[in-house]
């Protein structure tokens, strides 16, 4: 997969579940139920928690109610100390209680994340090809921040402010059901204002993120082309382009603006009306002596308190539409089935022989396009095939299916006689070694990239590998030998070098088989004989599939598999197959006259990006 | 918090001189920031007028609760009452209006500052050398468009706004409460430093905390990234659990480095209902005994003033004591975003360059030209004249500096001594768009854009028509590969992402150099294995290509030095033979070791 690819930033709308909010909820819930305990502690504290926040103002009634007015300093005290001693205690409790639910969460999001990757690692190839990196990425860290930030912290804060909402309304309700009243008819405002803002702010605001994924993807590529554009002189052309994104961001900005700048105030307006009500039919009601005056004060440190959490719930709200999206793309990976897996009755490979024969094989990744119609061969044991034909025509695709990376639609593959689905993927995998024409390592020392396959090899059994993969007199070379790290994807090597460390890593495997998937093409010159000499030690007695376009290879082969068409149109060996017309004579021909003239490697290029 | 920069750590004095060159920097970015801002600032003085009456408006809501209880309410006045109503209407019509259109306003301001920022920004860098993006990597660049000029938008909508409104409630509150009562006044501000005490060290605890979670977060990245990429090798070598295990161990110290900033996060809740609990606990207990005592300037309505008040005190002290952050984080992007602002444009027209009105005909003269990079020198004192129309092949060993020669006659580096000229003229004298417009470039690794493959060839030539390129396709020979999609020429390149292969990539790239039609063709032949059919119509493709130019191919194949005209052998930055094939190769030693090095291969 390049690089390009990779970084593409997704453009479907990140923010918006696709399917009903309640089972991703409900799904979630179920990963939180596994610490039933700390849950129900939560609940509590909750509650607790809620009901001492309402203490200040209770205490502030009673005393203008009865302290107050009767001139009672030591009440007032009482009072005073009272209010402090509840608010600590509910400062005590509420942050023990969100500590803990901070902890939950992120010991859920552990859980997801452990679950999510390994899920990965099952996944077929099928899977890997159809996605990008960037954005399964995505999926296991920013989601599942996204959703501990949303489980921690925002359901959290949305439960303990409804908890308050209602304490509030209870206690009103107790003083005096009129002025609750009042109160009561400006509620369904509150909530409209609150859940207006959260739905209109939730698609603005995946749009204004659309457009910024947008304008990633643009300038990314832009930037990408930078020498394209500057070959054509077409910077004014990039400038056009840039500016038509960067306005569309910038319209899309208003649009969130207004909205936040609406919706916003409308709730303070709403809760600021509702206490002008209260304040003027409750004077009325304290003038008549109907309630008083503690009651109103109440009334009113209540309505003060409440700005906050209605303000927060509408944020938060949102903050819930956004992780439920985020989960929902979390679940998706972990209802991905991997397609293919161990059947029930598979047993391991062993002691192979090494004979291979396929079996009328068909297969296409879509069914508009079969990629191979009616493979059949018989390799024995020991022997080296080499497959060509033109680009795309299935080459790779027929070495993939031997490793089970995909299956076949129709057919068989058997290995010493057995299908290869009868014995375990592991097994089977464990038995046959790759080396790809792309060189993937993984950023760590070179002994560590070497012994992957076997990381219990002791440094001697690394450097015999080496060796024989004409590779450690170079590494000797290096000043921290085997120790020495390499850089990201191995960027500080040459193809060459690459090649032949993977080479070491599979000759420390020591598989019976052996696929080599066009191992001298991302190698510069093939007058490099060090790689000649490693893939040659590396193919001595096992079972090799080799794809190749060089002659030399094709020499050094026992049969030669000429693919066509997703078929196999000619059959034999180099001598064989030269002597006679067909495909293979008309190639041959051709190779030989447009052989490369080999004598650069572009190590100039490399330095000055990509040229 | 997102998108902030982390400087990395630099030790004892390095630090003093780092902090001074950044203040410098500082300075002068802040300016230029200033300079944006300024250019809104009708917009941004009613924004900030407008944020002034929100801030009024608040505080008025209060003072009228206590005329309501003190003068209205205890003295049985029922018509002052229902005025004092009316009046709270009107407070919060107004308040509605304004804080809309001041909010809307600011954020306007914020979102039109930022796009222009990031199309002078864009404008910028794409004017910038070469060289600066060889030394600068895409995600890099990427990241200052958008992350931190984004960060700049929080400055206007946050940091200005905002602050004057936090600033205009803290002090009118303050005053207010004064008025009302100096002494419980007194008694709630001697609380405010501890507020901001406890505000601030949270707030740093937690900036600490997030500086942990995210650098191991960039860890787990860097792996999961890693490990996906590499998930074939993964598969194909068996090994999961290894894998499994080891991603484990990192997503543990995530989850540990994120329970350490847990505290803080559960923290800042509970506090500030506390602090407001303290507050609360104070005026009743000091108003209760004021009363008790008989002050006359203490009643009831002031003690809910008071509480009310204090209540509104506390979102803009928080605000404030992040102000700083918000104001850091814009610093910080400015200066990246300045940065490369003033990275001069070196390769640029002159004012009084030349463009010539007819085409260059394209006659190349190297005199004593040397070029360096990063100190080693490349091209050393070069004498060359390629005349116009001659198809010149360009061999020589690795490093020799093949692709840099080519790269100055386009003008991608500046050469660093002597002169190169074009038609006789110093190409540094030519118009850059001119020179630009007379010179093809294709290059080994082609870019396509993630367009139609007819768009990718009318690159070459905006206003050509569908015709053109179709003609364009045909002389490249791509008839083959346009044969296997069914969409032909419409075909998005994105989609076939993978399937189209180095060689047929570069059909394209000599479609659209076919179709751009300009004098000069350079051409830096692919090293890569192609396969065989594919090599063909490459080969014919260039047969096409070259007529009627002057070319200059570096070149790998055989095939391709039996198209030139003359072979131009590089070594060591200098001229080590120029003349046909077979002269060279009968007289050339060097030319002959790397000729039969080709065929002793073939042979065997």
């Amino acid at each position: 997969m390049n690089d390009r690819d990779n970084s593409k930033v997704k453009l479907n709308n990140p923010n918006k579940p696709k399917g009903k909010l309640w089972p991703i909820f409900s799904r979630l819930f179920k990963y939180m139920l596994k610490y039933k305990r700390s849950l129900i502690l939560i609940i509590v504290g909750f509650v607790i928690s809620a009901f001492l926040s309402l203490t200040p103002a209770m205490v502030v009634k009673i005393a203008l109610d009865n302290f107050l007015v009767k001139d009672k300093l030591n009440y007032l005290i009482i009072s005073g100390v009272a209010i402090l001693f509840f608010a600590l205690l509910q400062a005590i409790i509420d942050f023990m209680t969100r500590y803990h639910a901070e902890v939950n969460g992120q010991k859920v999001i552990y859980n997801i994340r452990k679950d999510v990757y390994s899920h990965l690692m099952d996944l077929s190839f099928a899977y890997y090809d159809n996605v990008k990196t960037g954005d399964i990425l995505s999926r296991i860290t920013s989601d599942a921040e996204t959703l501990q930030t949303f489980l921690g912290f925002a359901s959290v804060t949305i439960v303990s402010n409804m908890l308050f909402v209602l304490g509030v309304l209870f206690v009103m309700l107790f003083w005096s059901v009129e002025l609750s009243i009042l109160y009561l008819v400006f509620v369904p405002f509150i909530i409209f204002g609150i859940v207006r803002y959260a739905f209109s702010l939730r698609p603005a605001n995946s749009r204004l993120r659309m457009i910024l994924g947008k304008l990633n993807v643009a300038l990314q590529e832009q930037l990408q082309a930078i020498l394209t554009i500057k070959i054509f002189g077409s910077e004014k052309r990039s400038r056009a382009k840039a500016t038509k994104v960067n306005d569309s961001y910038m319209k899309a900005g208003f649009i969130t603006g207004k909205i936040v700048s609406f919706w916003m105030p409308y709730v303070f307006v709403f809760i600021g009306l509702s206490t002008a009500l209260i304040l003027w039919y409750g004077g009325h009601k304290v003038i008549s002596g109907s309630v008083s005056i503690g009651v109103l004060s109440g009334f009113m440190t209540y309505m003060t308190m409440m700005m906050r959490p209605v303000r927060q719930t509408g944020m938060m709200i949102n903050q819930a539409f956004v992780a439920a999206a985020a989960a929902e793309r979390i679940f998706e990976v972990l209802d991905t089935m991997p397609t293919i897996k161990d059947s029930e009755n598979a047993i391991p490979l062993t002691a192979v022989k090494g004979k291979v024969e396929y079996k009328d094989v068909y297969f296409a990744y879509d069914r508009q396009r079969p990629v191979l119609q009616g493979v059949s061969f018989k390799v024995e044991p020991g022997q080296m095939i080499a497959i060509i034909g033109p680009t795309g025509v299935g080459k790779s695709t027929m070495i993939n299916l031997l490793l089970r990376f995909y299956d076949p639609i129709k057919g068989d593959i058997l290995i010493d006689e057995h299908n290869i689905k009868d014995y375990t993927i592991a097994s089977l995998r464990a038995n046959i070694g790759v080396v790809l024409q792309q060189v993937f390592l993984f950023n760590a020392s070179i002994a560590e990239n070497i012994a992957f396959a076997k990381p219990d090899s002791t440094i001697e059994e690394i450097k015999t590998a080496a060796k024989l993969a004409q590779i450690d007199d170079y590494i000797m070379t290096l000043p921290d030998g085997y120790q020495t790290q390499i850089g990201e994807r191995g960027m500080k090597l040459s193809g060459g070098q690459r090649q032949r460390i993977a080479i070491a890593r599979t000759l420390l495997l020591d598989p019976p088989m052996l696929i080599l998937d066009e191992p001298t093409a991302s190698v510069d010159s093939i007058t490099d004989e060090s790689i000649m000499t490693a893939i040659a030690n590396l193919t001595k007695g096992r079972t090799v599939f080799m794809i190749a376009h060089r002659l030399w290879t094709l020499k050094s082969a026992d049969r030669i598999l000429v693919l066509e068409k997703g078929m196999i149109i000619q059959n034999g060996t180099h001598e064989e197959l030269i002597s006679i017309p067909g495909r293979y004579q008309e190639i041959f021909t051709l190779q030989n006259n447009t052989e490369m003239f080999e004598i650069d490697d572009g190590k100039i290029g490399e330095r000055n990006g990509g040229f | 918090m997102a998108g902030s920069s982390n400087r990395p750590g630099v030790g004892g004095l390095a630090v003093e001189r780092e902090n001074k060159r950044l203040r410098a920097t500082n300075k002068k970015a802040i300016k230029m920031i200033a300079s944006y801002i300024f250019k809104q600032k009708s917009q941004l003085m009613l924004a900030l007028f407008l944020m002034s009456v929100v801030a009024c408006a608040n505080m008025v809501a209060p003072y009228l609760a206590k005329i309501a209880i003190d003068d209205h309410i205890m003295n049985g006045d029922l018509n002052g009452l229902t005025m004092i109503l009316l009046l709270y209407v009107v407070v919060y019509i107004v308040f509605w209006i304004s804080s809309y259109f001041g909010s809307y306003i600011a954020h306007k301001v914020g979102h039109r500052m930022i796009a222009e920022v990031r199309q002078d920004l864009y404008d910028h860098v794409i004017s910038l050398p070469l060289s600066f993006y060889t030394s600068t990597q895409t995600g890099e660049i990427l990241s200052r468009l958008t992350g931190d000029v984004n960060n700049l938008s929080e400055l206007i909508t946050h940091g200005i706004t905002n602050l004057l409104s936090d600033v205009l409630t803290i002090i009118g509150v303050s005053i207010i409460m004064f008025v009302m009562n100096a002494r419980l006044a007194i008694v709630v501000l001697l609380t405010v430093p501890f507020i901001l005490i406890g505000i601030s060290y949270i707030g740093r605890f937690m900036r600490k905390a997030y500086g942990s979670i995210r650098e191991v977060s960039g860890k787990m990245n860097a792996k999961v990234e890693e490990n996906l990429a590499g998930i074939r090798v993964v598969k194909a070598m068996g090994q999961k659990e290894q894998n499994v295990d080891t991603f484990a161990k990192i997503n543990m110290e995530t989850f540990k480095a994120q329970i350490k900033a847990s505290g803080a996060t559960a923290l800042i809740f509970p506090f500030m209902t506390f602090t407001s609990a303290i507050s609360t606990a104070l005026i009743v207990l000091f108003g209760g005994m004021m009363i008790i005592e008989g002050d006359p300037n203490m009643k009831i309505g002031v003690i809910m003033a008071f509480i009310s008040y204090t209540n509104r005190f506390f979102i803009p002290l928080r605000d404030i004591s992040q102000v700083y952050g918000v104001y850091q984080n814009a610093a910080a992007s400015s200066e990246r975003i300045y940065e490369y602002l003033s990275t001069p444009i070196t390769i640029k027209s002159k004012q009084e360059a030349i463009t010539l009105s007819h085409e260059l005909t394209g006659d190349i003269k190297f005199e004593e030209v040397s070029f360096a990079y990063d100190k080693d020198m490349i091209i050393n004192k070069l004498d060359l004249y390629l005349p116009a129309k001659q198809i010149t092949a360009v061999v020589g060993p690795t490093g020799a500096g093949k692709s840099t020669l080519i790269k100055l006659i386009a003008r991608l580096y500046d050469i660093s001594e002597g002169s190169l000229k074009l038609d006789n003229i110093d190409i540094r004298e030519l118009d850059i768009e001119y020179l630009r417009k007379n010179i093809m470039l294709v290059s080994q690794e082609v870019f396509l854009f993630d367009d139609t493959i007819k768009e990718n060839i009318r690159y070459g030539k905006p206003n050509a028509s569908d015709e053109e390129v179709i003609t364009a396709a045909k002389d490249a020979c791509m008839d083959e590969l346009l044969k296997g999609l069914p969409l032909g020429l419409d075909t998005q390149v994105g989609e076939l992402g993978n399937q189209l292969s180095g060689g047929q990539r570069q059909l394209i790239a000599f479609a659209r150099a076919i179709l751009a039609n300009r004098s000069i063709l350079i051409l830096d032949e692919a090293t890569s294995a192609v396969d065989a059919k594919t090599e063909v119509f490459i080969q014919q493709a260039l047969t096409n290509i070259v007529k009627d130019k002057t070319v200059i191919i570096v070149a790998h194949r055989f095939t391709t030095l039996k198209l030139a005209d003359k072979v131009l052998l590089i070594a060591n930055g200098n001229v080590a033979g120029y003349d046909t094939h077979q002269a060279l190769l009968k007289d050339n030693k060097l030319y002959q070791d790397l000729f039969d090095r080709q065929w002793s291969n073939d042979d065997n």
